[in-house]
């Protein structure tokens, strides 16, 4: 064949991405009888987001309740969940989805029990108007998922990157791999191709994500000639340690400051929150609170590491020491992220130093209810896609998205796969693609892969971070074109084909960089705040004229946004211009 | 300072140790020694970070959560197996794989499946 391809494999539904999403798809494509291969850039049950959720699994309270036996309130029901989200979401989300997405959730979780997971708590979080969030740790449901996946004799591929889907002018084909021990390209042929990779968080300096969630379902799509959808809204989570190294990142923090009164302050020693909400201070919602900080530092007024202070001074030392014993299990003794934190502050005298986070992707690929992206034969799910959070996700409903909308991608997947044939890729695309892997295989001039993605996270930290504005962002889009323009000679220093980590590096760069790109251009044609955006030269929300989802495809290197209106199907959708942060009082009927 | 990267490391904070890292696969090992400059409060895995992104990035590693969670980054530093991330850089140390068997490269096992 003369194509630098040196293994191939054919299957019916190609899933890319194994954890809460990937898994649920596959499981459920395997189910409907068509044959699977699942794929992921790291080990199974040992990567991705999923393991690392607390564990809150949201179900409306009512089904929590009669379902799950747990202290729900009979009060609740399907259609209020979801008017909690559509709120939550500042009116972007797409009410039709978010039905569903209520509705399906029950099933989906009573499915886990099923399997054998166990409900660990129920709690009341913020946002809901009822408790929803059953728990269910992250690490036990990615095992079991693991477990299940392999039990049902789904063909699960390791350690494989997927560079570019394969497509012709009837849909996707398949896509071509990287596999990471060997440095092999793989050919995956498939009917059908199911996008389970999660967001794009590690485009941004400070986050909680792990490594693999570097955007690269999103950008795949988006080179494949889908739609991005509500990329101005990545989520920032308020007061995750910005020191010592060892913690950078972590949540932990944020949980303390749910759980006890801590006050967040600036350099003066202010209680800057009483500026943004001074009836919740350090309890607003999680929007809000990152706001504020950065609005902190970017006056100057921030910390020593550049984030702001988290301070316990206040609280008796008798009342932190039996804080450590009533603390919820994964937080209990005041461990977090592997550590004793005594190790690291043996007085609370001291405060923290913290910052926002980059925490979760709000937006992503444009799906309908059977999670089509409109490309033929190729679907998408979990976090990563659009419509289900609006501009903000309420918490817990992470982990029911991957559940409720795996399955419905693997469901949709495999009847598409089912009335759909393999066809022949395209010769001239199969190296097009491969010649992005071999061009970092090959001498280059330019930059290094490490100093690109430093780069490429210095231009999303200094000017597309929590605060934005026109200025920065005009100046961000100059830096990416520069970048973009070093892409193709970008320089390692190993050409060792066991592996590579520089290769892997090399290829998720023209990732984030698609998706940041993503990101800036959403977010200036956004001219207001709403959810997880923050425009400080727009500091207000204006449903007259910004109640639609902007929706972006790129051709042949041009960009275009067009506006979709948000339909009014269940909720009615509030009017007028409001400050940031005020949902205020809104005629909310049910239709 | 040293080159200014996400993280600014001062001179006067940290102090520099030197780590060994046995490279290679099966049956190729080589021991290659980096100075580190480590912070108060820096994991193993932030030292291999550092080796990567600032000394020497043909260096294969695995990590994903970071937080002590996934086992990715299990290695054996100083003779003892551990998660690199959850593990403090105390002093000068020696970096091995956790196992030798199905060892990739470097540090880079293949990880027995989970499941079966």
């Amino acid at each position: 064949m003369g194509l630098p391809i040196e293994e191939e494999i054919c299957c019916d539904v190609l899933v890319i991405g194994t954890e809460g999403t990937g898994a649920r798809a596959s499981i459920e494509a395997a189910g409907r009888g068509v044959d699977v291969l699942a794929v992921t850039k790291g080990f199974l049950a040992r990567s991705g987001a999923t393991l690392t959720a607390d564990g809150e699994i949201d179900v409306d309270s009512r089904s929590a309740r009669e379902i799950f036996g747990v202290e729900g309130s009979p009060d609740d029901s399907p259609e209020q969940f979801a008017r909690d989200m559509i709120e939550e979401g500042d009116y972007l989300a797409d009410q039709g989805l978010v039905a569903i997405h209520a509705e399906e959730a029950p099933a989906r979780v009573k499915e886990l029990l099923d399997w054998g997971a166990s409900l660990e708590g129920f709690i009341h979080a913020p946002g809901h108007t009822y408790p929803r969030g059953l728990w269910i740790p992250g690490l036990k449901l990615a095992r079991l998922l693991a477990r299940r996946l392999r039990s049902v004799g789904i063909s699960v591929l390791e350690n494989a990157m997927v560079v570019d889907l394969l497509r012709d002018a009837e849909g996707v084909l398949g896509a071509v791999a990287l596999h990471l021990p060997t440095g092999r390209l793989l050919l995956l042929r498939s009917r059908a191709v199911v996008l389970a990779t999660g967001g794009a968080m590690r485009v941004f300096p400070l986050t909680t994500a792990p490594e693999e969630l570097t955007g690269d379902g999103l950008a795949m799509a988006l080179r494949c000639g889908a739609a991005l959808q509500d990329m101005e809204f990545p989520m920032f989570l308020p007061y995750t340690f910005l020191t010592p190294p060892a913690l950078r990142g972590v949540i932990f923090p944020y949980d303390v400051s749910t759980l006890l009164e801590v006050h967040a302050l600036n350099r003066r020693g202010e209680r800057y929150m009483a500026h943004w909400d001074p009836q919740r201070l350090e309890k607003t919602t999680r929007d809000i609170n990152s706001v504020a900080a950065a609005m902190e530092i970017r006056a100057g007024r921030g910390s020593q590491a550049g984030g702001t202070y988290l301070s316990f001074k206040h609280l008796p030392p008798n009342l932190l020491e039996f804080s450590a014993e009533w603390f919820p299990g994964n937080l209990r003794n005041w461990r977090a992220a592997g550590f004793r934190l005594r190790d690291f502050f043996p007085s609370l005298e001291r405060a923290w130093e913290v910052a926002p986070a980059c925490h979760f992707w709000n937006g992503g690929i444009r799906i309908d209810e059977r999670c089509r992206t409109g490309v033929p034969g190729l679907f998408a799910a979990g976090e990563g896609t659009a419509g289900i959070h609006g501009a903000n996700r309420l918490a817990g409903n992470a982990l029911t998205m991957t559940q409720v909308w795996g399955k419905r991608a693997g469901f949709f997947a495999a009847a598409f796969a089912k009335s759909n044939k393999l066809r022949d890729p395209r010769r001239a695309q199969v190296e097009e693609v491969a010649r992005k892997v071999l061009r970092l295989r090959s001498p280059a001039p330019g930059p290094t892969v490490v100093e690109v993605r430093q780069e490429i996270r210095r231009i999303a930290g200094e000017m597309v971070g929590i605060v934005r504005e026109e200025e920065s962002l005009s100046q961000a889009l100059a830096a990416i074109s520069d970048l973009r323009d070093q892409l193709p000679r970008q320089r390692v220093q190993s050409q060792d084909p066991r592996f590579n980590r520089e290769w892997v590096e090399g290829l998720q760069n023209e990732n984030m960089l698609d998706v940041l790109e993503a990101v800036v251009r959403a977010s200036l044609a956004r001219p207001e705040s709403r959810g997880a955006l923050y425009r400080v030269d727009y500091p207000f929300t204006d449903d007259d004229h910004w109640l639609c989802n902007l929706v972006l495809q790129r051709h042949d290197a041009e960009w275009t946004i067009r506006e979709e209106p948000v339909q009014e199907l269940h909720i009615s959708l509030p009017q007028g211009k409001r400050a940031y942060g005020q949902k205020g009082d809104k005629d909310r009927i049910p239709r | 300072m040293v080159r200014k990267g996400i993280r600014i490391v001062s001179q006067d904070k940290a102090r520099i140790i030197t780590v060994q890292v046995r490279r290679g696969t099966d049956g190729e090992n080589q021991l290659a020694a980096y100075k580190v400059p480590v912070e108060p409060g820096q994991s193993v895995l932030g030292v291999l970070q550092y080796i990567y992104d600032y000394l020497d990035s043909t260096l294969a590693f695995s990590c994903s959560c970071r937080i002590g969670l996934c086992s990715a980054c299990l290695v054996r530093v100083n003779g003892k197996v551990v998660r690199a991330c959850t593990t403090l850089a105390e002093g000068d140390m020696l970096i091995e794989p956790y196992s030798d068997d199905a060892r990739i490269r470097d540090l880079v096992v293949q990880l027995p499946p989970l499941g079966k």
